[in-house]
């Protein structure tokens, strides 16, 4: 007999991060209402897109069984590699775009080559390369940021990152980037063959290999989309913060493969949730937020961001487990 | 297949060729070592870094710089490296208060000049000190604040800074006490990143929570204090509607001067600290004990921003 | 001979200067279950792995319906019609029964770029599929196959081999891990695949369950065959074991 409806939206493993979601709202607002206001909503918000572009690739690439922690050091190289090209007018803005888009789909080609044909294992290939791309950044700009003050009148930069402020909240260009990115990654997990396979490639690739799906190419694939976010996400951030640190993105990692694991997707591979994911990155941003706005004592933060992530972690593997209790 | 492995060695060597290849061509003069606890990409070192250069290609010598990003171990780690290394002489930071104390010690035993600069610690026995003494710089903020009635008795003030308990931020905050505790002001430390956009991010989430209780904002480093148009922006509070003073060598903070998002702002001279600093490595290494620290700074207003963003536009 | 389905011909295959196969000569009809027995690295599985072309071969030929093939990878076997079934089924746990009967092959629906799985017909096909193996429950297509039982996953990967018509099936230990009940479901699938017109390998280490169902078993020890046409009807299973153990009657 099918399950009924209620059955089966417990059954999902999106349900645990919504929970922890509405709590976590709820318990903002009820001790300073001017968490749920439109300001403060929107200014969340608008990093939080950031991050959350390289979350989606990561939660693809996590579903198949892989890990990038290069992409905070791809995030700082891109914005710099683009602007340099840009300031020192070697070409109009559009085509040094394309050119640090192309030389991150590189760096992800690399990892992944090092990934599927030297076997060795993603967490260590990225981890060399995290090195090897943040020390270029620094090394080629001996340290000075690129400034990025002549972004304003291109077509470029309106289009990536324009702004428009629409019933009191301020909402950017990159907002609905991201939502179309969402919604292009959740179509491609849930609705196509290659979302099959990704799954397939993380949950089992011996028997993904035998079936013949082509798992090193996904793989590489995967690896090549994380990178290009990594740099999209980065040349958006230096367009709307107005400067290009090579030092950007440190540790952003870690904050996203955070918001991965917290939406639902599975640190291991074989099961991926694009809308876990969102709610992993709302939940993980507006407590940044949130715990400003309650008035934690300021170099408290981390003590609380952590426990805080530490005690979502029991809760979810507790939903989990009763969940799984039922099949 | 082979080639492809081929051209991947290729790729994966030239960037080792070249940077061999520039070391062999600084092969000259004395070499000097120019330890800082700042970060690689923070606007102010760049200005440290670039008089440290300068001097290199003024007097033919070599200088070898390096970063910690407030990183300790790290930080002892490049010094003790340096002593090994025995250097004419080695110019450095201290990226907390008695962290330094052994290294010191053991370069003095080792007969290498050692200078510090930019941050003091005077727990350590350095030769000479190069730089703002940190703490008048932080009371000459608040009495500035005080003076010019932006901020009376029992008021709250908000002090942003990069790294909380470094140095830096520490002895500032120790100076604006003397002022602003017998005032019954109270005041918060908080933690803003060394990263650019959480910095901004950080800090529009704490001005959005408290600015009806803000009365005065202390940049306590350069990259917050240059942050604050961005964030007033991104919060929608007018230049000049929150008192700002901090610190101000970058062309970030230059123009909010200018613009009138912040109030006034304390120049370091940083090419010229650094310049100074290895000039004094230098004379000590030729046999001339440096007997005194020479201090720098100035608060500089709306009328004299315009020489300080001239200078940073320089590069 | 020429109306064998599958043909090896003198296949060498060395690891290093390890030989693994010498010059084994190896033969399928059709509508035949062959099962293939012998001890612990006497060359089955290296036999097995070079026909559904997950290793290649060192020399020889392979004849699939009196054609020669190339068997570079999994996929090309898959093409000539060889399915290959594994201990653990080749299966996806966390994927759902419709995905992993169609996985590598999914049908797709609508413009090409948008690459769009079929999913309706795939979940019927599925139902219709868990009916022909006799799962009685009546779990949704759309269950993760990890919460099938160790023999209802195995019927499914053999009910997969079978409706993707492939001339050959390969079960490489297929009962290892199954309880009785499971096991007699799986050897029954075995024969009902047999009389529907495919061909089957069969490699166990369990006699008794390899005599259950095949029509001719071939021994191999120590990388070569020897022994290739016995027939369980006229054999004992001692005297099998001791062509495999290679003492003498």
């Amino acid at each position: 007999m099918e399950r009924s409806l209620v059955e089966r939206l417990i059954a999902k493993p999106e349900l645990g991060p919504l929970v922890l979601l509405i709590l976590e709202l709820a318990v903002f607002a009820s001790i300073n209402p001017e968490f749920l206001s439109a300001l403060n909503i929107s200014n969340a918000l608008t990093f939080t897109v950031e991050l959350g572009l390289i979350a989606l690739a990561m939660t693809l690439l996590m579903t198949s069984g892989e890990f990038d922690l290069s992409v905070g050091s791809v995030f700082g190289f891109s914005a710099v590699l683009m602007w340099t090209m840009f300031n020192t007018g070697l070409m109009p803005m559009w085509v040094a775009f394309l050119v640090t888009l192309g030389v991150a789909l590189f760096i992800g080609w690399a990892n992944g080559m090092l990934v599927t044909r030297q076997g060795i294992p993603s967490f260590l290939v990225t981890l060399g390369m995290l090195l090897v791309v943040r020390g270029t950044a620094l090394y080629t700009t001996q340290g000075f940021p690129q400034n990025t003050w002549k972004a304003d009148d291109q077509w470029l930069a309106q289009l990536l990152v324009g702004d428009a402020t629409i019933l009191g909240v301020r909402l950017y260009m990159s907002m609905l980037w991201f939502v179309l990115a969402a919604l292009a990654t959740h179509y491609v997990l849930t609705q196509t063959k290659v979302g099959n396979w990704i799954q397939a490639s993380g949950g089992n690739s011996n028997a993904a290999r035998a079936r013949g799906v082509p798992v090193a190419g996904v793989k590489i694939l995967l690896f090549m989309f994380s990178s290009a976010m990594a740099a999209f996400a980065g040349i958006i951030s230096s367009i709307r913060t107005q400067a290009a640190n090579p030092n950007s993105g440190t540790g952003y990692e870690l904050e996203v493969i955070a918001m991965v694991v917290i939406g639902g997707t599975v640190l291991t591979g074989g099961r991926g949730t694009i809308i876990g994911t969102v709610l992993g990155i709302l939940i993980l941003r507006l407590m940044r937020n949130g715990i400003v706005l309650i008035g934690v004592p300021g170099l408290a933060y981390n003590i609380f961001i952590g426990g805080i992530i530490l005690g979502m972690m029991v809760l979810h593997n507790y939903i989990e487990r009763r969940h799984h209790a039922g099949t | 297949m082979l080639k492809r492995r081929n051209l991947l060695s290729a790729a994966a060597i030239m960037p080792f060729a070249a940077v061999a290849g520039t070391t062999a061509a600084q092969a000259a003069g004395k070499t000097y070592y120019w330890i800082s606890h700042g970060g690689p990409a923070d606007p102010v070192w760049t200005y440290f870094l670039a008089g440290a250069n300068l001097w290199a290609s003024d007097t033919g010598n070599t200088v070898n710089t390096s970063f910690h990003s407030g990183d300790v171990p790290s930080h002892q780690e490049a010094m003790r490296a340096a002593i090994a290394a025995k250097p004419a002489g080695i110019v450095s930071t201290s990226p907390d208060p008695g962290s330094l104390v052994k290294v010191v010690e053991e370069a003095r035993a080792a007969g290498i000049p050692i200078i510090n600069f930019n941050t003091p610690d005077p727990s350590a026995k350095f030769q000479a000190y190069v730089g703002a003494n940190l703490e008048s710089v932080g009371r000459g903020w608040a009495k500035f604040l005080a003076d010019n009635k932006l901020v009376k008795d029992g008021d709250f003030v908000w002090m942003p800074v990069e790294v909380p308990g470094a140095t830096y931020g520490v002895q500032e905050e120790a100076g604006a006490a003397t002022i602003l505790k017998p005032m019954n002001v109270t005041w918060e430390v908080t933690d803003a990143t060394l990263d650019q956009a959480e910095v901004i991010n950080r800090m529009a989430d704490y001005l959005t929570a408290n600015r009806t209780k803000i009365k005065a904002i202390i940049g306590l480093g350069d990259l917050v204090t240059g942050s604050i148009k961005r964030v007033f922006d991104q919060v929608g509070i007018k230049p000049g509607e929150i008192p700002v003073v901090g610190w101000g060598n970058s062309n970030d903070t230059t123009q909010e001067v200018l613009n009138g998002y912040v109030n006034a702002a304390q120049w370091q001279d940083p090419q010229a600290t650094s310049y100074i600093a290895l000039s004094l490595a230098a004379m000590a290494a030729g046999g001339i004990p440096p007997g005194f620290d020479i201090i720098t700074g100035a608060l500089y207003q709306k009328d004299t921003a315009a020489i300080y963003d001239k200078i940073l536009s320089g590069k | 001979m020429t109306d064998d389905l599958v043909r090896m011909e003198n296949i060498n295959k060395h690891y290093g200067r390890i030989q693994a196969l010498t010059n084994v000569s190896f033969s399928v009809r059709p509508n035949e279950i062959v099962g293939l027995l012998g001890d612990n690295g006497a060359g089955k599985s290296t036999l097995i792995k070079v026909l559904s072309g997950a290793v290649p071969l060192s020399s020889g030929d392979i004849y699939f319906k009196g054609r020669k093939v190339e068997m570079r990878n999994t996929a090309d076997a898959i093409a000539n019609g060889i399915e290959t079934i594994y201990q653990d089924s080749a299966l996806v746990p966390q994927l759902s029964i419709a995905r992993n009967l169609f996985l590598g092959r999914e049908p797709t629906i609508g413009p090409a770029f948008l690459n769009r799985m079929d999913q309706d017909a795939m979940n019927k096909v599925a139902r219709d599929l868990l009916k022909q193996v006799g799962i009685t429950k009546n779990i949704p297509p759309t269950t993760p196959i990890g919460s099938l039982s160790g023999g209802e996953r195995q019927a499914v990967a053999i009910a997969r081999a079978m409706h993707f018509d492939s001339d050959l099936i390969i079960l490489d230990e297929p009962t290892n891990n199954l309880g009785v009940a499971e096991t007699q479901g799986v050897l029954r699938f075995v024969r009902g695949a047999r009389d529907s017109g495919h061909s089957c390998i069969f490699i166990a280490h369990n006699i008794h369950h390899v005599f259950q169902v095949v029509d001719r078993i071939v021994v191999m020890r120590r990388g070569t065959i020897v022994a290739d046409d016995i027939d369980p009807k006229k054999m004992s299973i001692a005297e099998v074991e001791d062509v495999i153990t290679g003492e003498a009657h």
